[in-house]
C-alpha cells in the first residue's frame, strides 16, 4: 500500500480506516469510521480508544512494524464499533494505517441495535458471505434431515408393496393354476379315442377354463396397471346408448340362459354423445352387469342413466346397474370393493374377488365414484357417477362408432413380431378388416421391407431379440418418406405415449391389444388409397364427405377460410400461452379443435384437446409438451389439406 | 432456480393450507425432496411446475399464487433465516430497494448459479418512483409486486403500488412499477 494512494481511494476499498504513529497516536480516520466513532478524530492514543482482541498487546510501534501480516480485531472502548483488519506500513515507515471494516460477528453477538448498511462492506469481504451461508447451512441440515425421513418412508412403502405384491402373485399363481390345470386335463382327455362319447362336454369344460384364466390374466393386468399407475384416462367422443347396447350385446346369452331379462333407459338429459374415457366405462359396466347377472336367477337386471349435474359443458353421469337377485348383506356393503373379496353366486361360480375393485379404482381415475345399495333376497343397485363433458362436435368418427358401422380399411401394414403366434393372431385380425399384410419377426428384415416396399403403416413390436424395436424404428424413420411407426408393446408404466413418441413413434398399443385401440389407431393412419402424403394427418374420408355435402368449389372456399382462421387462433394460442393467460389457451383451443375435426385433421384435433384439457386443469407440464408439437401439427395439416386438392386435380 | 425457493414455497403452503396440501401439490408436480434441496439449483421447469400445480390445488390464479409468494418471502421466509442481511439491505424501502443489487452481488458469491433480476430506482418526483424491474425469466412480475408489497408492510411506507407495464424483452422481462406516497418516501 503506497502512501501516494489518497484517502478516499484507500477509503473505497477498506471502509474503516486510521492512521497510527510512532507514539502509537490514531489519526486520519475515514468518514465512516469518525461518523460511527467519533473520538477517532481527536488525536488519541490506540489504547485509549480501543481493546486490542488480536493479534496481542500493542505497546508500541514496533508491535505493529513487526506483526505486519497479523489478523487485528479492535473493540471500541465504549462498545459503539468493532474492526477487523490489519495495519498496512507506511513508506517512510513512520507510520502504519488500520485498514479494515467493521467486525461483523462481534456486532451481532454484542451490539445487535447497531446498525450497518451493505456499503459499510467492501464487495471483497467474505463476513456477508459467512453470515450468509452459516443461515443456508441450517436449511442445509434440515434438508438432509427430510431427505433422510422420506427414504425411510419409502424403503417402508416399498417393503410393505413388496409383501402385498407376494400375496398378490400368490393368490393369482394358484387362480390361474386352477383353470389352467382343468385346460390341459380336458385337452389330454379328448386326445383318448376311448373319450369320445365325451367330447363335447370335454371341449366345454376347456373352452370355460380357458375363458375363466383369460378372465383372470385380464384381471390381473389391469389390477397391475393401477398399481404402477399406468391407467391415463384417454377421453373420446362417444354414445353411451351404444355403450350400453354393447355392454347388453355381450352378456345377453347369459342373462337368458340364467332366465334373467336385460333393459336399459337413458334419460332425455343425456346428451346424444358425451367426451370421456368410453373404455373404462364400458370396463366398469361389464364388471357390475355381468355380477348383477350372476347372482340372479330368474329376474331382472336393468341400467339406468341420466344426468345428474350440470355446468356449461360439464355434467356428472350417473348410471345405476339394477337386479332382483339376492343381494348383499348390509356388514359386506363396503367389504365387496377390497381385492381378493369372493362369494359364491348363486350357480356356484366364484370370481377372482378384483372386479369390484378395478371398477371402484377405475371410477375413481375417471374422478368419480360407486356405491351400493342391497336387501337380502330382494336386489341390489350399484350406482356410478362419472364428471364427462357434453361432446360439442359429433362430426368426428370415433373408434367406438367406426366399429358399429364399419371395420374395413384400406392400406398396406406391415407388422414385426418375434412372436408367430402374435403376429399370425394380428395378421388375421388386420386381413379381416379388409388389409393388406406383411407380417416379418425380425427389426433388421423390417427395415429391408420398409425400404423395399411401401407400406402405410406398421406396427412394431418392442422386445425382439438382437435389434430391438426401437431400433429398427429408428432406421425406417431415415427412410425418404417414412411410414408411420406404432410400438407395440406390453410394458405398463406411467406415461408410455409420451415415453415412445419422445423415442420416435407415432403412437403406441399396449398387449394384449383391445380391438377399440387398434380401431383408433387404424383410423388415425389409414385412409382412403388416394391419401397419399400427408397420411395420417388428414382422414380422407372427411373431406371426401365434405366434398359430396358442399361440391368442390365450395369445398375449396371453406378450406381456405379454415386454415386462414387456424392460422390466426394459433398465433392467439401460442401468444396467451407466452403469457400464461391459460383461459384463452383453453378458449381458442377448443373453438379449433372442432373445425380442425370437421376437416379431418385427427391429429390437430387430438393435439387441441389435450392442450384445451390441460389448461383447463392448469397442468402445466402437458400444455408445454403439447404446445411443442402444435405447430409442427399445424403445418403438416395445412400442408395435407392443400395438397389434397392438388393431387385430385392432377 | 435454487431449492432454496422451493422450501420457501413448501413453508408458505404449510403454514397456510391445511395439513397435506405440500403433499397434492408436489405429488401433482411430480417433486419430491431430492428436488428441494436449498443449495442445488435446478431448471427453471421444476419451479414453474411447482406454481403451476400449486395455483391448480388452491384453485388460485397463477398470478395470484405468486403474489402471496412474493409477500410470504419479505414478510415471513426471508427474515427467518437472513434476517441480518435483510437489515444491512437497508433501514427504510426506498433503501432496501436501491440496494437491491448489491445484496444480489452478495448472495451470488455463495450461490454459484443464482441469476438475479435487476432493480433500478428512478425518482421521478416528490412522493412518486419507478422501480424498474429487469429479469432473464418471463413471467415472475406477480411475484415482484408481491415482494414490494412485502416491503411496504415490512418498512410502515404508506404506499400505492401499481405495475404500470410489463415489456417482453429479447432475453426475458422488463416492468415497471409506479410507487406514490402522498407524504413522500422515508429515503
Amino acid at each position: 500500500m503506497s502512501e501516494s494512494l489518497p484517502a478516499h481511494v484507500l477509503d473505497s476499498l477498506f471502509t474503516m480506516c486510521f492512521d497510527v504513529d510512532e507514539q502509537l497516536r490514531v489519526s486520519n480516520p475515514s468518514g465512516p469510521l469518525a461518523s460511527r466513532y467519533s473520538q477517532t478524530r481527536e488525536h488519541r492514543t490506540l489504547s485509549t480508544l480501543f481493546d486490542v482482541h488480536r493479534p496481542g498487546p500493542i505497546t508500541e510501534f514496533d508491535d505493529i512494524r513487526n506483526d505486519e501480516r497479523a489478523l487485528v480485531l479492535l473493540v471500541a472502548k465504549d462498545k459503539s464499533i468493532a474492526l477487523r483488519g490489519q495495519f498496512v506500513m507506511l513508506s517512510d515507515g513512520l507510520r502504519a494505517r488500520f485498514v479494515g471494516t467493521p467486525w461483523l460477528p462481534w456486532m451481532s453477538a454484542n451490539r445487535p441495535d447497531v446498525r450497518f448498511n451493505l456499503t459499510d462492506f467492501p464487495k471483497f469481504d467474505a463476513q456477508l458471505d459467512q453470515a450468509f451461508h452459516l443461515a443456508t447451512q441450517s436449511s442445509m441440515v434440515e434438508d438432509l434431515e427430510q431427505l433422510n425421513a422420506e427414504l425411510t418412508r419409502v424403503r417402508e412403502a416399498e417393503l410393505d408393496a413388496n409383501r402385498m405384491r407376494a400375496e398378490f402373485f400368490a393368490m393369482m399363481s394358484h387362480e390361474m393354476r386352477t383353470p389352467l390345470n382343468a385346460v390341459i386335463n380336458a385337452l389330454s382327455l379328448l386326445k383318448d379315442p376311448r373319450r369320445t362319447p365325451d367330447r363335447e362336454r370335454l371341449t366345454n369344460v376347456a373352452q370355460d377354463a380357458a375363458d375363466h384364466l383369460l378372465e383372470v390374466i385380464n384381471y390381473v393386468l389391469d389390477y397391475s396397471k393401477i398399481d404402477a399407475g399406468a391407467m391415463i384416462l384417454t377421453p373420446e367422443q362417444f354414445s353411451i346408448e351404444s355403450t350400453l347396447k354393447g355392454v347388453i350385446g355381450i352378456v345377453q346369452s347369459r342373462a337368458e340362459e340364467k332366465g334373467v331379462l336385460m333393459t336399459y333407459d337413458v334419460d332425455s338429459s343425456v346428451p346424444s354423445h358425451l367426451l370421456g374415457d368410453e373404455q373404462k366405462l364400458r370396463q366398469i359396466l361389464m364388471n357390475l352387469v355381468g355380477n348383477a347377472i350372476k347372482f340372479t336367477d330368474d329376474g331382472r337386471v336393468n341400467i339406468n342413466v341420466v344426468a345428474k349435474s350440470s355446468e356449461g359443458d360439464h355434467l356428472d353421469i350417473q348410471i345405476r346397474v339394477m337386479d332382483t337377485g339376492c343381494g348383499i348383506a348390509a356388514s359386506q356393503l363396503e367389504e365387496i370393493f377390497e381385492p381378493y373379496w369372493t362369494r359364491q353366486s348363486i350357480g356356484g361360480e366364484l370370481g377372482t374377488g378384483l372386479g369390484l375393485n378395478i371398477s371402484r379404482r377405475l371410477a375413481e381415475l375417471m374422478h368419480g365414484q360407486i356405491s351400493v345399495e342391497s336387501i337380502r333376497n330382494q336386489g341390489s343397485c350399484f350406482t356410478v357417477v362419472v364428471p364427462m363433458e357434453c361432446a360439442t362436435d359429433t362430426s368426428s368418427e370415433t373408434s367406438n362408432e367406426a366399429g358399429a358401422r364399419s371395420i374395413t380399411f384400406d392400406g398396406r401394414v406391415l407388422i414385426v413380431d418375434d412372436n408367430a403366434t402374435n403376429l399370425l393372431l394380428q395378421q388375421l385380425v388386420l386381413e379381416g378388416m379388409g388389409l393388406d399384410v406383411t407380417t416379418v419377426d425380425n427389426g433388421p428384415a423390417s427395415i429391408e421391407l420398409a425400404t423395399a416396399g411401401s407400406f402405410d403403416l406398421v406396427l412394431m413390436d418392442i422386445s425382439m431379440p438382437g435389434m430391438d424395436g426401437i431400433e429398427a424404428m429408428q432406421h425406417i424413420k431415415q427412410l425418404p418418406s417414412p411410414p408411420p411407426v406404432v410400438a407395440l408393446t406390453a410394458h405398463v408404466g406411467e406415461n408410455l405415449a409420451r415415453d415412445f413418441c419422445a423415442k420416435g413413434f407415432d403412437g403406441f398399443l399396449q398387449k394384449p391389444v383391445v380391438e377399440a385401440d387398434m380401431l383408433r389407431e387404424l383410423e388415425r393412419w389409414l385412409g382412403s388409397t388416394e391419401s397419399g402424403v400427408g397420411v395420417g394427418i388428414i382422414a380422407s374420408s372427411a373431406i371426401d364427405k365434405m366434398i359430396r355435402q358442399i361440391g368442390r368449389a365450395g369445398f375449396e372456399k371453406v378450406r381456405q377460410l379454415f386454415v386462414e382462421e387456424a392460422e390466426r387462433r394459433i398465433a392467439t394460442i401460442l401468444d396467451a400461452w407466452v403469457r400464461r393467460d391459460l383461459e384463452t389457451v383453453a378458449r381458442e383451443s377448443h373453438a379449433l379443435a372442432g373445425s380442425s375435426s370437421s376437416f379431418g385433421g385427427e391429429r390437430l384435433y387430438a393435439c387441441l384437446k389435450q392442450i384445451e384439457i390441460a389448461s383447463k386443469e392448469r397442468d402445466l407440464p402437458v400444455v408445454i409438451d403439447a404446445m411443442q408439437d402444435l405447430r409442427s401439427i399445424a403445418a403438416q395439416t395445412f400442408a395435407s389439406l392443400l395438397q389434397h386438392d392438388h393431387r385430385s386435380a392432377g | 432456480m435454487y431449492g432454496l425457493i422451493h422450501g420457501a414455497l413448501r413453508d408458505m403452503v404449510e403454514q397456510q393450507c391445511p395439513p397435506g396440501t405440500w403433499a397434492e401439490i408436489s405429488s401433482l408436480a411430480g417433486i419430491d425432496q431430492s428436488q428441494m434441496l436449498t443449495m442445488r439449483a435446478y431448471d427453471d421447469a421444476i419451479t414453474f411446475k411447482l406454481v403451476g400445480a400449486a395455483s391448480q390445488v388452491l384453485d388460485m390464479e397463477i398470478e395470484e399464487s405468486l403474489n402471496t409468494f412474493g409477500r410470504f418471502w419479505i414478510a415471513d421466509f426471508a427474515p427467518r433465516g437472513y434476517d441480518q442481511l435483510m437489515n444491512l439491505t437497508g433501514s427504510t424501502m426506498v433503501q432496501f430497494l436501491k440496494n437491491l443489487n448489491e445484496l444480489h452481488d452478495r448472495i451470488s458469491t455463495t450461490f454459484c448459479d443464482f441469476r438475479p433480476p435487476r432493480f433500478d430506482i428512478e425518482v421521478v418526483g416528490d412522493g412518486e418512483i419507478e422501480v424498474h424491474y429487469r429479469s432473464d425469466r418471463a413471467g415472475l412480475t406477480p411475484f415482484v409486486a408481491g415482494l414490494l408489497e412485502g416491503l411496504r408492510d415490512r418498512f410502515e411506507e404508506p404506499c400505492s403500488i401499481e405495475l404500470k407495464e410489463t415489456m417482453a424483452t429479447s432475453d426475458g422481462e422488463h416492468s415497471v412499477f409506479q410507487l406514490l406516497s402522498e407524504g413522500g418516501f422515508d429515503v
